[in-house]
């Protein structure tokens, strides 16, 4: 089943993979997909990963734009890297679907003219906000409380401070590198759970963000190094 | 993809660390040929008197308030600018900040770390200092970076207890 309601907007990463796959697993697809150009990130490990999360097997090397076409959704492709351009909100217009996934370039904030076209962009955000807003806010949490989160909100102009609809703390999983594989996981399995009632229709309105919060920004290698250790001791 | 997982790479970093400060010890003294670098070096420009208030005048809270858009601005540009506006956006004509200006940053983000546990202010901590490694720094700054030196090793050892 296609959601006519929900669209995806998808540049090459794992993240996009994981939701794909994800969407697929749970017959959550939406109707129509964006595919914006960019590199694909070149997998090096395992072929199938199980996991525990949204009840499939991800395939880390499984382009996002392949699990899409091979589940028939309709593809829009655009050839433009930069997910702000002209060419992105024309197609974003033209789609029927109200909601969009978001899985555009990392580090990129969307803009006003975007924004402004009648629809709503949900983004599922590497870390519990407020608390933790920004890059690499997962691996903060990690070396504070020992877990990694995610929080599905609407997006607008600045860095995850939209309208929150639900979040969600994780363990880390023993040998599931995080970058790469966990944070696109848990996000994508938050997503599942806050598509279930969107596809029925009930679209959630969202709490907007009172507490200030905290951004941060890229952790220093250092700082990961430390988290990854915190992780091998919780874990052993 | 940048690869920091291993075992060794928190000791290879404290190691690398160590001959910085070792090498900065034995440089440690007043040398004629920097006698223009040190003998002003205690008037900062005008981001690093900003700070140097800051830093006397604010509880951690204020101060992260003060420097949270000077921090915003270095993640983005990765240096820091001698005169700025008051989002600390370079304003025309201004030169690269010094190493007074680096220093003074390094000695707010270091309180906030150490008052208030701050994760956020010490990533950027090591990054500030990391530029610094790369500068040279004559006497008396150096003995000031020393003990910046000392105190970003005390705080990761702390981060990761």
């Amino acid at each position: 089943m296609l959601i006519s309601d929900v669209a995806f907007l998808c540049a090459p990463s794992y993240r996009s993979r994981a939701y794909a796959q994800a969407l697929r697993a749970n017959n959550l697809l939406p109707s129509q997909a964006i595919c914006i150009e960019g590199i694909e990130p070149n997998w090096d490990g395992a072929e199938t990963i199980e996991t525990n999360f949204s009840g499939f097997t991800f395939k880390p090397n499984e382009f996002a734009r392949k699990t899409l076409i091979n589940s028939d959704v309709d593809i829009i492709d655009v050839s433009v890297t930069d997910v702000n351009s002209k060419e992105v909100i024309e197609e974003i217009a033209n789609i029927n679907a109200s909601i969009i996934i978001y899985s555009g370039p990392t580090g990129v904030l969307l803009r006003a003219p975007i924004l402004n076209q009648g629809k709503t962009f949900l983004h599922i955000h590497g870390g519990v906000a407020p608390e933790y807003r920004g890059s690499t806010a997962f691996y903060f949490s990690i070396l504070h409380e020992g877990t990694l989160g995610a929080t599905a909100l609407y997006l607008n102009e600045k860095i995850d401070t939209g309208p929150i609809i639900k979040h969600r703390s994780y363990l880390p999983e023993l040998g599931l590198e995080i970058d790469r594989v966990l944070d696109p996981l848990v996000r994508a399995d938050l997503l599942i759970d806050v598509l279930h009632p969107i596809s029925k229709g009930l679209i959630p309105e969202g709490k907007v963000q009172e507490a200030a919060g905290t951004t941060y920004h890229v952790i220093h290698p250092v700082l990961k190094n430390l988290a990854l250790r915190k992780v091998s001791e919780l874990l052993s | 993809m940048f690869d920091c997982s291993g075992a060794d790479f928190l000791s290879a970093w404290k190691d690398q660390r160590r001959e910085v400060k070792d090498y900065l010890k034995s440089t440690s003294y007043p040398n004629p040929a920097d006698y223009t670098v040190w003998a002003f070096s205690d008037e900062p420009p005008n981001t690093g008197k900003f700070l140097a208030e800051a830093y006397k005048n604010q509880s951690p809270g204020h101060l992260a308030e003060s420097i949270e858009k000077l921090a915003v601005r270095y993640e983005a540009k990765k240096r820091l600018y001698s005169a700025r506006d008051s989002k600390y956006r370079k304003i025309d004509n201004a030169s690269y900040a010094s190493i007074i200006d680096y220093i003074i940053s390094g000695e707010c983000l270091v309180q906030l770390s150490k008052e208030i546990g701050s994760l956020k202010h010490l990533s950027t901590l090591v990054k500030l200092v990391d530029a610094l490694c790369t500068e040279p720094i004559s006497y008396p700054l150096s003995v000031r970076f020393i003990d910046l030196l000392e105190v970003e090793d005390w705080l990761v050892s702390n981060a990761y207890q």
